[in-house]
């Protein structure tokens, strides 16, 4: 009894061992466990877009007194004699220039702006064209309309000299107020009034835009030969939208108005461009004190133009 | 992985198994001289008894001991089981990677990116890139560290690898775009790159780093990026910060899709059966021979008390 009792105990302990040593075995089993992680981030936006299109100026210009692009005489009321565009009495622009400036970059910018801006004019006094005369005589003579030059410097004859060369004095011009600026220009900066002929329009519209690039703070420009220059560069922090400058769809035009009010003064002009271009007109001269050639850059400037260049780079601290 | 240990562990077996038949010769010849020697009939009776008892006993303890290692796996066993898991893979991580602050790498709770939102300048102070919606992102002159640790939290030693990989939103893109990384190990030496070398992110997916951790030991890693500031080529920068990818012959991003850059990284632990801790290691190496041993006893016994017992009976 006692070995059968035994027996079982063993025959069961038997089994157990077998059983726990399987299980155990599989459990012994070899572990294995993954992990992964990842980061992410988009390419920070520049997106600043700067437009300029158009043109002020031509070599030609039609029968709208607007600059064409054809190359043919016909039809056309103002071209030049050679490869440089030209502005003249009754001319205008067409569409104009047009830039803008607009962007929200996502980086830290400086903006670089560089405007320079020149225009004709006719500084205040009196002026006029010395004609050559022909056919003076002893008789047709007389003192007050005949002047001989010497020097550049001219003179009333006091007397008559049959080898001298007489000079008439024509086309007289008077500009009463400080400068007579011929070519006024237009801006479509809101609310801004550039004024007339009586101002540099020009150069106030440039002061404007330097203005306005310049988050609204005035800029003083450099002039020199009658070229005025506004150049800047201001830093804006990340997320500046620039279109808070005011300065998209900016366009400017101009007009050199044709209405018999300044008709003297745009023949002077004339006539000193003519001296420019080596074409015998007479010389134009200034009547003051003495009657002599007025000096270019102070009594007058014969060119117009107008030039922007905005760059905007990502910078660092 | 290989499972190197299958080879060990059958030679245990056959060298249990060879124990225990060498045991049960001897058991067996010295009943045979005994057997018609009434005297030490009688000893060899009381020695049978010893050596049953002994035999008795010495399974009680293997089964105690069984039942205790049984108990211990049994949770995570179950766990498996509930889960529909395979019996080798643990979702419950016995091996993290944190950013060193128990937080896990990447996660919304780290404080720690690898990519930020906004970035300064040299001082420290100047905000030099800004997102616009809070998202992290790149750009020219920044830059961006990343420690990660991988910590063996079981107590036995761990075989572990690391794999790293960066990439485009844009595929094919890694070899144009700026960016650049290198990365150190745990000892501070460069896997990729150097202390005045930086490699294009194509090279990521060259990292890859292998090893033993101890139980509850760590280890950590260094990543590095950066997109330089003066790259050499400012039209593509600004191609790139403007979303122009046909400029650089790349597809298009579709409308209110970003280029994004992404890095990523892999781990793959394993509790290799050769290299765990002692304890169970012994049971591991000597159990399949005493088991085989237990069962030889067990057999020999049985079989000397029957032969006893059949000798008994025509005896009497």
């Amino acid at each position: 009894m006692m070995k059968n009792k035994m027996m079982r105990v063993a025959s069961v302990l038997l089994v157990a061992v077998l059983l726990s040593t399987c299980t155990i075995s599989g459990t012994f089993a070899k572990y294995v466990t993954q992990n992964d992680a990842a980061d992410e981030a988009r390419v920070a936006k520049f997106g600043v877009v700067i437009q300029a299109d158009g043109t002020l100026y031509g070599k030609y210009y039609g029968t709208n007194f607007k600059p064409t692009i054809t190359d043919t005489a016909a039809n056309l009321l103002v071209q030049t004699s050679d490869a440089e565009k030209v502005v003249a009495p009754g001319a205008q622009s067409d569409k104009g220039l047009y830039f803008s400036l607009t962007g929200t970059p996502e980086v830290r910018t400086k903006l670089t702006v560089t405007i320079t801006a020149e225009n004709i004019f006719l500084k205040e006094g009196t002026y006029a064209v010395m004609v050559p005369a022909t056919n003076v005589s002893e008789t047709s003579w007389n003192a007050t309309d005949y002047y001989t030059e010497a020097d550049g410097v001219y003179t009333l004859s006091a007397s008559y000299n049959a080898q001298a060369t007489y000079y008439t004095m024509e086309n007289v011009a008077t500009v009463a107020d400080d400068f007579y600026y011929p070519v006024v220009y237009s801006a479509t900066i809101d609310q801004f009034n550039a004024g007339n002929y009586t101002a540099d329009t020009l150069n106030a519209i440039a002061a404007e835009y330097a203005k306005l690039l310049n988050n609204n703070t005035a800029v003083s420009g450099t002039t020199t030969d009658c070229v005025t220059t506004y150049t800047f560069d201001v830093t804006y922090d990340p997320n500046f939208d620039y279109s808070e400058l005011a300065a998209d769809n900016e366009t400017i035009t101009w007009a050199w108005a044709f209405d018999g009010v300044n008709d003297e003064a745009d023949t002077i002009l004339a006539n000193l461009m003519a001296a420019d271009a080596s074409e015998l007109a007479g010389a134009v001269v200034k009547v003051g004190n003495t009657i002599t050639a007025p000096a270019l850059n102070t009594d007058y400037h014969l060119e117009t133009s107008f030039s922007i260049n905005i760059e905007v780079e990502q910078v660092g601290a | 992985m290989k499972n190197t240990n299958s080879q060990p562990t059958e030679k245990k077996v056959w060298a249990g198994a060879t124990a225990g038949a060498i045991l049960a010769g001897s058991a067996a010849s010295l009943f045979k001289r005994a057997k018609n020697n009434s005297q030490q009939k009688s000893k060899m009776l009381l020695s049978v008894r010893k050596w049953f008892i002994f035999s008795v006993i010495f399974l009680i303890v293997c089964v105690l001991i069984t039942t205790f290692l049984l108990i211990g796996h049994l949770d995570q066993y179950l766990y498996i089981k509930e889960h529909n898991i395979e019996i080798d893979l643990l979702s419950e991580p016995g091996f993290v990677m944190d950013d060193g602050s128990g937080n896990m790498a990447f996660s919304t709770e780290s404080t720690d990116t690898l990519f930020q939102a906004a970035y300064v300048g040299a001082d420290g102070q100047t905000m030099t890139v800004v997102s616009a919606d809070g998202s992290d992102v790149v750009a020219p002159g920044t830059g961006g560290e990343y420690v990660f640790r991988i910590k063996n939290t079981e107590k036995v030693p761990t075989i572990y690898s690391v794999v790293l990989d960066g990439f485009f939103s844009v595929e094919n893109s890694e070899h144009l775009i700026p960016i650049r990384v290198r990365m150190k190990g745990n000892d501070g030496t460069y896997l990729i790159g150097s202390e005045t070398e930086w490699t294009p992110i194509s090279e990521l997916k060259s990292i890859s780093d292998a090893g033993t951790l101890k139980g509850r030991a760590s280890r950590c890693y260094t990543i590095e990026w950066m997109w330089p500031y003066e790259s050499g080529n400012d039209k593509l920068d600004t191609m790139l910060g403007n979303g122009e990818l046909e400029g650089i012959d790349l597809p298009a991003l579709e409308d209110g899709e970003d280029l994004s850059f992404s890095i990523k990284i892999e781990t793959l632990a394993m509790l290799p059966v050769d290299d765990r801790a002692p304890f169970t290691a012994f049971f591991d190496g000597a159990f399949p021979i005493l088991s085989v041993v237990c069962v030889a006893l067990l057999v020999t016994t049985l079989v000397i008390i029957f032969k006893y017992r059949s000798v008994d009976r025509k005896t009497d």
